[in-house]
């Protein structure tokens, strides 16, 4: 861990550049800049005195994701899948209108964001999982983790929710990790809770020897994604929708170190090939 | 389908209960306590701490000092003489105190102390105009008529300036005195304080400090056939410093009226003047040749009332004063306010985050802040915060080819600022400043770990977020410390606590759903966006779209 800390990050990551992957909503500016594909937003709420207006939004789009654009970790997030009797359908039940006001003004206060005692909050569309991933039977969205070192990709990972997850596809909340194979875009075996396992916990389902679908597509876009911001060392996390087709999520400055698990590969080795083969002028293995 | 928010009726239904509760204690308190309510309002009192240090090499030192009296308009209590290695006895001599200090051989430096607490009040002299300066004055005062080394009242010089000023037929007290006063205080120009000036060369220069305009007030009065002396004082303001004052009094029927010539003051001796001594006199007076140096430190404390209080012990309800209880337990008064005052500055952070939408770093940073700048000030615990800021981002910036992680970095940065703030204070303590020696552990304390948010702050969200959320974080530091400085404010929650409660029930409403209608009304956020990364990105809600 410490390594990744200061032996990567340091040397890789400008700080002037964490600002614009920390808050959402820059980062989704600049993949619009440049041409980048990404969950398109419904509304921003600025700061406490937009709090009431979470209503009126919704009214005219009933079902999306309210998000802190400096979130981290999925806190805060709520998913709203429309009206229902007495307010909202929410993940755990119904949320009246008063309770999602005081959830949108949390997150306004800065509560689920890093100091600083203020944060946006957005509202995005809701993304459903590609068809392909159906064998797998989840309870949420799923999505893929590419480490790009310098631009170019260097290891992946198919995260996979559970129902311990509560569907969410952060490995620190019980998701499953599956390692993806550079080369050919198939799933090898997998990892919940550091615990090598070869099935979804919930389904059986298999986990190896899926080949994930655009996976070349996914590849280009996480290499573009250092373009639009040139962090030397980065995750992206792309979500393949079922009707936007790979979209890139979210970027991260301080990618975890479990996809290394997940591959059975050292970041490290997975880092001086990549340098050998880039120096060499060949590509990835 | 959404009517009126259930949560609100319940949070309604808690301010009414609230506000039921602090009337009846505040009328239990009235009741029970009746008259003696003004046990409950403390005096503002001021706490002097005079400091000497003395420094010889095996000689005989002798040190005098004026020690102030009670008289009509100042009492003063709570005094403590800390002599050191010197021997200590006090004297009194016609209106005047003196501590006499001793020591042998003084070799090296020896440390004295005095301390007191006083209270002091404005007084205002009318002099019926019709009063007539008599043949003879009272045998005690007439000392007062005669001329002294340094007030050279029968020299022709004064006798002809006398002539100068004042009608030939005039022998009412209160003109002449007038025209005395205005002589000196505006055809004297004022010089800051510089050694000793007698009234002779005061007239000659046309020019002088406190000293010789007072002097030349004497000396002219007595040449008129007032008697007159010179007093000798403290002008009590908050903060530190080396400098005495003196000023007049002239003697009209059995009172002695007060004539401040620098500052101003006709027949009136405001509040905030001290009265060290009477006559001309000095304030220290030691052996020659020997290191001696003084330094006042002055401060404004809140004090229970005196007489009040010691009717009150003798009642039974007495545990409702909550201030004579705490002194019981011998805890600080200072204390308890501090304690009391924080809701209220706790408060205030509420309004401005959640109704305002001003952003502060940790949630009651700026109360806290407030608190550790009562030694300070607001302006210059602002400066000092502002400096400790920048020295922060500068280590940060110089840490930064080293690559350090988070933790031993922070380690540095509040090893960094304990060591300016050190610094500062013993540039404070030299120049007199006393205002930027926030030496005292918790505003240390307070300012480390706001500076600590502060860089943090930077890495997450870049350095102009960081200064930006800093510069509105200062308005509510401001208003916090308006408030808990506040000595209405201290009075009132101090005489009766159960008014926190208020805060609680405005709490309740700023927490609830009508907060954030009322942040909705008054849209300050949108004002503090200037400097905040603009959220510019389209969405589908201003290109007009709806969901297909």
């Amino acid at each position: 861990m410490n390594r990744r800390n200061y032996g990567i990050i340091f040397e890789e990551n400008a700080r002037s550049l964490f600002p614009l992957v920390n808050d959402k909503l820059l980062t989704k500016e600049r993949l619009d800049e440049c041409g980048i594909p990404y969950p398109p937003v419904y509304a921003i709420f600025e700061d406490i005195s937009e709090a009431r207006r979470v209503r009126r939004v919704l009214d005219r789009f009933p079902t999306g994701a309210l998000k802190p654009a400096c979130g981290h970790g999925g806190g805060g997030i709520l998913i709203l899948r429309g009206p229902a009797e007495g307010g909202y359908q929410a993940a755990g039940g119904v949320m009246s209108l008063a309770e999602l006001e005081q959830h949108l003004a949390q997150i306004l206060l800065g509560v689920y964001s890093l100091g600083g005692g203020h944060d946006a909050a957005f509202l995005e569309q809701l993304l459903v999982n590609d068809p392909a991933l159906e064998r797998f039977e989840l309870t949420g969205v799923a999505d893929i983790r590419v480490i790009v070192h310098r631009g170019e990709p260097v290891m992946a990972m198919l995260r996979l929710p559970t129902v311990a997850s509560r569907g969410r596809a952060n490995l620190h909340a019980g998701a499953l990790g599956v390692g993806v194979d550079l080369a050919t875009g198939l799933t090898r075996n997998g990892w919940l809770r550091r615990q090598p396992t070869a099935v979804h916990p919930d389904s059986g389902a298999p986990l190896a020897g899926f080949e994930i679908p655009t996976f070349s597509t996914i590849l280009e876009l996480s290499r573009r994604c250092y373009q639009a911001v040139p962090m030397g060392y980065m995750g992206v996390d792309i979500v393949l929708d079922a009707s936007l087709g790979p979209v890139v999520i979210e970027l991260n400055g301080r990618p975890g170190l479990e996809i290394q698990l997940a591959n059975d590969q050292s970041l490290g080795d997975a880092l001086q090939l990549a340098s050998v083969a880039t120096s060499s002028g060949r590509g990835l293995p | 389908m959404f009517t009126e928010n259930p949560y609100q009726r319940r949070a309604r239904r808690v301010v009414w209960i609230l506000l039921g509760v602090v009337v009846l204690a505040m009328g239990a308190r009235i009741a029970i306590l009746g008259q003696d309510l003004r046990v409950l309002v403390p005096e503002l009192h001021y706490y002097v701490d005079v400091t000497i240090d003395v420094g010889a090499n095996g000689e005989a030192v002798d040190v005098r000092m004026a020690l102030p009296s009670d008289d009509e308009r100042q009492s003063i209590r709570s005094e403590s003489i800390s002599s050191g290695e010197m021997r200590y006895s006090m004297e009194r001599r016609g209106p005047n105190r003196f501590a006499q200090f001793s020591h042998a051989a003084l070799r090296g430096e020896a440390d004295i102390g005095y301390t007191f607490s006083a209270s002091t009040e404005q007084v205002r002299y009318e002099i019926d105009p019709r009063l007539e300066i008599g043949p003879t004055v009272p045998t005690a005062v007439q000392r007062y008529l005669l001329p002294e080394r340094l007030i050279q009242s029968n020299t022709p010089a004064i006798r002809e300036q006398l002539g100068r000023i004042i009608p030939p037929a005039e022998r009412r007290i209160g003109p002449i005195l007038s025209a005395i006063y205005h002589y000196a205080h505006e055809g004297i120009a004022a010089l800051p304080l510089r050694g000793t000036t007698d009234a002779l060369t005061a007239l000659e220069l046309r020019e002088a400090s406190c000293g010789g305009k007072s002097r030349l007030f004497v000396a002219l009065a007595r040449a008129a056939g007032i008697p007159a002396r010179i007093v000798g004082g403290l002008i009590l303001n908050v903060g530190g410093k080396r400098s005495s004052h003196l000023w007049a009094e002239a003697w009209v029927r059995g009172r002695w009226v007060p004539y401040c010539t620098l500052n101003g003051y006709e027949a009136v001796i405001p509040a905030h003047y001290l009265v060290l001594y009477r006559g001309d006199e000095s304030l220290f007076e030691h052996t020659r040749d020997i290191r001696f140096r003084h330094f006042f430190k002055i401060k404004e404390r809140l004090v229970p009332p005196e007489e009040a209080l010691a009717r009150l012990t003798r009642r039974p309800w007495n545990m409702l004063d909550l201030a004579g209880t705490f002194r019981q337990a011998h805890i600080s008064l200072e204390l308890l306010k501090m304690i009391l005052m924080l809701p209220v500055g706790a408060l205030l952070v509420a309004f401005f985050r959640n109704i305002l939408g001003v952003p502060a770093f940790g949630t009651f940073m700026p109360a806290l802040l407030a608190l550790g700048f009562r030694e300070t000030g607001l302006f210059w615990g602002l400066i000092l915060l502002s400096s400790v800021l920048a020295v922060a981002w500068a280590v940060r910036r110089l840490l930064g080819p080293l690559r350090l992680m988070q933790i031993p970095r922070l380690m540095i940065l509040l090893t960094v600022v304990i060591a300016w703030m050190l610094f500062l204070g013993d540039v404070g303590i030299h120049l007199g400043m006393l205002q930027i020696t926030a030496i005292s552990l918790f505003p240390i304390v307070i300012l480390s770990l706001t500076a600590e948010r502060f860089c943090g702050q930077i890495d997450e969200r870049g350095s102009l977020h960081a200064f930006t959320t800093m510069a509105y974080s200062y308005v509510s530091i401001a208003a916090c410390y308006g408030a808990m400085s506040s000595f209405a404010l201290q009075s009132l929650v101090l005489a009766f606590p159960e008014t926190l409660l208020i805060g609680v029930a405005l709490a309740v409403l700023i927490g609830s759903a009508t907060g954030l209608r009322v942040a909705e009304l008054l849209r300050f956020g949108r004002l503090l966006r200037v400097g905040r990364p603009q959220h510019k990105l389209p969405t589908l809600e201003t290109r007009g779209g709806t969901l297909s």
